[in-house]
């Protein structure tokens, strides 16, 4: 049964206005492969299986579900027929129970004359999560009391029932620990075993080529290259999908090539013994020119020490100075020259329901106005000189930036504190859900800002990025400096693990 | 399938919304031969009727549903009718709020509007100086504004535009206690109290509630001691509330003959009264005297006899034709040789017995709605019009509205 | 930045169906009103029903226009009614003892800029929903007017002092409303004011960020509607040169109503306009004054109105789908 077609699509269109998503695409799936979706921000990937999994409809083209046209209207549709999506946001509901999550629209299943049995549904549930191992989730516990790495395995738990053909991963993996994604490859190693069908999207290429039997790259909502298990196994394949996927040779300058950790002597942000939370008496000197990286599990404390830079967080001793002075506020921190990346892009560093240019220029009105007057001409003189030098893919300024990819997006988020001209800025996780391409932008950038002798912080969860780009490493664990690294070309990621866990 | 279930919501809520507004009564639309040419009525042509001009009367009501509003508007509609005009409903402000009634009539106001039959005197004088062409007439109004000597609309009386109001009941707060005073002492009751609405709705009330005790306090001086009256506790203002329950349960409230309810009493005291008697708050034989004109079925046949209600006075709706006389007679350029911008009282229209209720309810417009029986017949109303009679007289409209003819004693004849 | 040249006529309308909506009611009112009253022997566009029409949606407008700056938080102000009829009432009383309408105006323009100042910031400090605020003082403000006229001992009062018939032109009406306007609109547009103010609606949490100061950016659009609600309390006092313990009632929810047929969005955020309110206090009152003119008797136009009003709402509320490859 191995081999036989789940899955065609042919000649699959779609348009978004003037934006083309995806150009006349074939794609096929097999029972028993692990499909690996591939691609730059925008380039199509996820759009294809959205359309095959109900989310939205192709401008043209036809699908054949198991030898039969397929046309769903709806995610629920599509689910019950067998197509399941675990999506790259959150999608489960707040406020109710793990085992209601889990049942969510089959209710009627343990319900006697209208009324559910919620000892049965917890009982049901509580064997779904001990079949998929996340049995440390008990389902009679509110959802909220879990992380948003639980909320995505019980979504998991939820899409995954008997009767899915095909199980659709989108992205999901950037939000799962170590521990997490092992209980996502063995569910799809399994779902493959037993004949069925599985796309992964990714942007992690080490875990495409770990985990999927095929791979086909996209790129500008074309199918560019389909890899089989050999090639990808061939040496040279990881430059050969990189091509593909830019459609240009990216060359092997990634990261910073140089290993001088060396910066200027005036320090731009100074942590004083800082103490709040779980954080004690942490003190740390960021000087102009340099890059500081933090490093950890997510939940150490460095996202907090990042938050606390900005003024978010409410110190209970100590000081975060800028030229002398304490932060004391997002707004204050923004006066003396400090910018702030949050890692939660679409609920805080961005308003995703305005235009690319209102965002850009939000923390620059105060400069942008002369006695009280903003110009709009003014306004889009600065929006487009970020837009440009980002390259951010947009028809035009007055583009809404919920309608940007994941990278374009986070390309807006850095353009707001280029465009303020901020002195430090702190970027947690700046490339989170960003692709090759535009990450090599983005570590250019940095290198350049340095050079520019901005003075950066750079709390992130990705080692290799942090290696490759930061003067000075911080590693922490359990809300506490476990140990400090200098830039260097002897560092390997081995060295460091062992100080995070 | 979606979308179809959203129409069939949306069309719901248009008609939810539509239950809410006013209700509909024989509204103007429903009157296919309002369109008036002038002239051109009365296919008999009796003894040759004088040219009349047409237009639109508009009447600015403060009620817009129940039995009051829908006799008005058929008996108002009738006479425009057979008139020559078109009768227009427009609501006045809730409140009597002089900018939302000028609102109201300016939005509602067209070309054809020839006069305007007020119900509400809330900005009156600015209705007036808006329209300096139409004549006004209140019904059902004692129109304070206007009459009383402080009243912001006091000058309007210079104005020859402005023909008189008739009142619902008594203009005079004094009248109204005598009345009250002597069906207490007449019916023999002994332990009273009075209810009464506050005075920016009832501006007389507290002259009403003075003299009435006043009255009490005569009969008293004279009376034997066991037929002496007591008038229990203060005097309760009602807040244009119904009365709450807990008033029966203060000191002396709870056994009282009868409550004297110097108010629309149908619907803001007895519900209350009735529960407090369920509840044993309340003596079962506790009477209500008051007004207003409510046809619930239970409350009709709790009138008279060893009902809880043994008077209701209100007044005859065929008032409305008072107003729309003296418009017809100002429009039509003959005015009365007497006439004065005048405040006549109107007659009560006394209800203390379940043959009053059947009367009423099988005989007489305020009950059937029907203006075939209206009491004031179309030769009664010619009679005092002056384009039929011209030698007719303020006064003789004014008596043939004060007559015995109007009362709920002349049904039963 | 790929600029696309072709004119793609079907997104335009699909991008501006809100607006269009919105103006195309208006647009619709006006040609009907237009159209059919001749017929019935009337005329919208006669210099008395023009006047009707002006001082039937000056109070209106000039409330909706400052409730912009409101709304485009995300917010509501539920007060306006409350304050109207005090503000009208302080302008009558304080007239007829001073003979001048000033004292009264600054007297209001106080209270205003007061209770602006607590609606604005007890949202951010004391964590609640800014709308609560306005509730409170919506039952402060109605207790306070009870007492006043139970005080005086009447239901209205009217202005014998002072002079006050220049409130009840038409054209200084259209002034007003035009300054108000232009005022609104810059702040809205083209100050740091109007622009905070719609980032704090779309995202209060980037919008603080970003460098937007929670609590002063939150009052200040507060007291812009405070000067919008004294000019219309103004307007309302000088109709009738009176006010009652009735006037102002309802007058948030007609507020609210025009905003909605103006298209304006509920929620706040970028797609606010200042155009919109004018449009939606417009369509409401054209309906009002219009609806008769074609011999919709009264008791129908209530009807009339919730039906253009679901349409409008049917149009405009709908979700916007904007989802892009990703």
């Amino acid at each position: 049964m191995s081999g036989e077609t789940i899955i065609e699509i042919r000649h699959m269109h779609k348009a978004f206005g003037p934006t083309i998503a995806l150009k006349d695409v074939d794609f096929t799936l097999h029972r028993g492969e692990i499909r690996g979706l591939i691609g730059e921000n925008g380039s199509g990937k996820s759009t294809i299986m959205s359309i095959a999994s109900g989310m939205q409809k192709a401008t043209s083209g036809e699908m054949t579900y198991l030898g039969r046209p397929w046309h769903p209207n709806t995610m629920v549709e599509a689910q019950d027929a067998g197509i399941s999506m675990i999506l790259q946001e959150a999608n489960t509901i707040p406020g109710v129970t793990v085992a209601e999550n889990i049942f969510a629209g089959h209710e009627t299943e343990f319900s006697k004359l209208g009324i559910i049995s919620m000892g049965k549904m917890y009982k049901a549930a509580d064997q779904v999560l001990d079949k998929f191992g996340i049995g440390h989730i008990k389902a009679r516990d509110s959802i909220d009391h879990y992380t948003f790495e639980d909320r995505k395995l019980i979504e998991i738990a939820r899409c995954v029932t008997d009767d899915t053909q095909i199980l659709v991963v989108d992205e999901t993996t950037t939000a799962l620990s170590l521990e997490g994604r092992e209980i996502l490859y063995k569910l799809v190693h399994k779902l493959a075993d037993e004949g069925k069908g599985v796309v992964f999207i990714s942007h992690d290429m080490d875990e495409i080529l770990e985990q999927c039997t095929d791979l086909t790259v996209l790129r500008d909502g074309d199918i560019v290259g389909t890899l089989t298990r050999e090639e990808m196994d061939a040496p040279d394949a990881v430059q050969r999908i990189r091509y593909l996927m830019v459609g240009r040779e990216i060359g092997e300058k990634y990261y910073r090539e140089d290993y001088d950790p060396s910066c200027q002597d005036e320090v731009a942000l100074e942590y004083d013994h800082v103490t709040f939370g779980g954080i004690k008496d942490f003190s740390l000197k960021l000087h102009k020119g340099e890059i500081v990286g933090l490093g950890g599990l997510s939940g150490c404390g460095m996202h907090e020490i990042g938050r606390a830079a900005y003024g978010l967080e409410k110190l209970e001793s100590g000081r975060v100075l800028r030229g002398g002075k304490p932060v004391t506020g997002p707004l204050n921190a923004i006066q003396s020259g400090i910018g702030y990346i949050s890692k939660n892009r679409d609920t805080e560093a961005l308003i995703l329901e305005a235009a690319i240019q209102e965002n850009i220029v939000l923390p620059s009105l105060t400069a942008l106005s002369r006695h009280g007057y903003i110009s709009p001409r003014d306004e889009k003189k600065m929006a487009d000189k970020e837009i440009d030098s980002f390259r951010i893919k947009c028809n035009n300024g007055g583009q809404w930036v919920n309608t940007l990819s994941g990278g374009n997006k986070q390309k807006v988020s850095f353009g707001k504190w280029t465009a303020k001209g901020s002195e430090v800025i702190i970027m947690d996780c700046p490339t989170r859900g960003v692709d090759i391409g535009v990450k090599q932008a983005m570590y250019a950038l940095i290198e350049q800002m340095k050079k520019d002798g901005k003075a950066i912080l750079m709390v992130s969860e990705e080692l290799a990025e942090l290696i490759g780009m930061v003067d000075r490493l911080i590693i922490m664990k359990d809300f506490e400096v476990t140990k400090e690294f200098t830039r260097s070309p002897d560092l390997k990621q081995t060295d460091i693990i062992e100080y995070m866990i | 399938m979606k979308k179809l279930i959203a129409l069939l919501m949306a069309l719901v809520m248009v008609f939810a919304l539509c239950a809410c507004g006013p209700t509909t009564g024989p509204g103007p639309a429903s009157n296919p031969g309002s369109e008036t040419t002038p002239g051109g009525e009365q296919p008999g042509g009796e003894e040759n009727p004088p040219a009349p001009v047409g237009g639109t009367i508009m009447w600015l009501s403060n009620l817009t549903s129940g039995p009051q509003y829908e006799a008005a508007m058929n008996y108002g509609q009738y006479i425009c009718e057979k008139l020559g005009y078109t009768f227009q409903v427009v609501y006045a402000d809730g409140a009597n709020d002089p900018t939302g009634n000028l609102n109201a009539v300016k939005n509602a106001m067209t070309k054809d509007v020839v006069g305007i039959i007020a119900t509400q005197d809330g900005g009156i004088q600015n209705i007036m100086e808006e329209y300096p062409d139409l004549y006004v007439a209140g019904f059902n109004t004692d129109m304070a504004a206007i009459y009383n000597e402080d009243g912001p609309a006091h000058s309007l009386l210079e104005n020859d535009h402005w023909l008189g109001t008739i009142v619902d009941g008594h203009a005079s707060g004094v009248d109204e206690a005598h009345e009250y005073s002597k069906v207490v002492i007449e019916g023999g009751y002994k332990k009273v109290a009075t209810i009464s609405f506050p005075s920016f709705a009832y501006p007389q009330h507290e002259v009403a509630v003075k003299v009435f005790r006043e009255d009490i306090d005569a009969y008293n001086a004279t009376a034997a001691d066991a037929d002496k009256i007591e008038v229990v506790g203060e005097n309760k203002v009602l807040m244009f509330a119904p009365l709450e329950e807990s008033w029966f349960m203060e000191a002396g409230n709870s056994d009282l003959d009868a409550i004297v309810g110097i108010c629309a009493g149908t619907m803001f005291i007895y519900p209350t009264m009735k529960q407090a008697m369920a509840n044993g708050n309340c003596s079962a034989d506790t009477k209500l005297l008051t007004g207003g004109w409510e046809t619930g079925a239970d409350l009709l046949a709790d009138i008279g006899g060893d009902g809880v209600i043994q008077r209701i006075r209100i007044s005859p709706i065929e008032n409305i034709a008072w107003a729309i006389v003296q418009l017809d007679n100002a429009i039509q350029g003959k005015p009365y040789p007497d006439f004065e911008p005048s405040r006549l009282d109107s007659v009560s229209y006394e209800i203390d017995s379940a043959e009053d209720v059947a009367n009423i309810m099988d005989h007489s417009l305020n009950g059937t709605l029907d203006p075939k029986y209206s009491q004031i017949s179309d030769a009664d109303l010619e009679s005092v019009l002056t384009r039929y009679n011209p030698d007719a007289t303020l006064a003789q409209l004014n008596a043939l509205f004060q007559s015995e003819q109007l009362t709920v004693d002349a049904l039963a004849k | 930045m790929t600029e696309t040249k072709k004119f793609d006529f079907k997104a335009w309308v699909k991008a501006h169906a809100m607006d269009l909506a919105a103006y195309g009611g208006l647009v619709v009112c006006i040609i009907i009103f237009t159209i059919f009253p001749p017929f019935f022997g009337e005329n919208l566009w006669s210099a008395a029903k023009l006047s009707t029409l002006m001082s039937s949606v000056i109070v209106t407008a000039l409330l909706s226009v400052g409730a912009v700056f409101i709304y485009s938080m995300g917010c509501m102000d539920i007060s306006v009614g409350g304050q109207v009829g005090l503000y009208a009432t302080i302008i009558v009383v304080m007239g007829n003892k001073t003979g001048s309408l000033i004292p009264g105006i600054l007297l209001s323009l106080v209270i205003a800029l007061v209770i602006g100042v607590v609606n604005g910031a007890t949202g951010q400090l004391l964590h609640i929903y800014p709308i609560i605020s306005s509730v409170v003082f919506m039952m402060i403000l109605n207790g306070l007017r009870s007492i006043i006229y139970n005080g005086l001992g009447t239901r209205s009062v009217t202005l014998s002092g002072a002079e006050y018939r220049m409130f009840r032109s038409p054209v200084l009406m259209l002034v007003v409303l035009v300054v108000e306007f232009l005022i609104v609109s810059f702040l809205f547009n083209y100050t740091k004011l109007g622009k905070n103010a719609k980032a704090i609606g779309a995202n209060p949490t980037a919008a603080e960020q970003s460098g937007i100061h929670p609590i002063l950016y939150r009052v200040l659009p507060y007291l812009v509607f405070a000067c919008c609600v004294v000019a219309a309390s103004v307007f309302q006092m000088g109709y009738t040169g009176s006010a009652s313990d009735s006037t102002g009632t309802g007058f948030e929810m007609n507020v609210m109503v025009a905003l909605i047929l103006g298209g304006m969005p509920l929620s706040g955020g970028m797609r606010s306009k200042v155009s919109k309110a004018v449009v939606g206090a417009f369509t409401f009152s054209l309906l009002e004054v219009g609806l008769p003119l074609i011999g919709v008797p009264s008791n129908m136009t209530f009807f009339v109105k919730a039906v253009i009003f679901i349409i409008v709402v049917l149009i405009t509320c709908r979700k916007q789908s904007g989802t892009l490859p990703r």
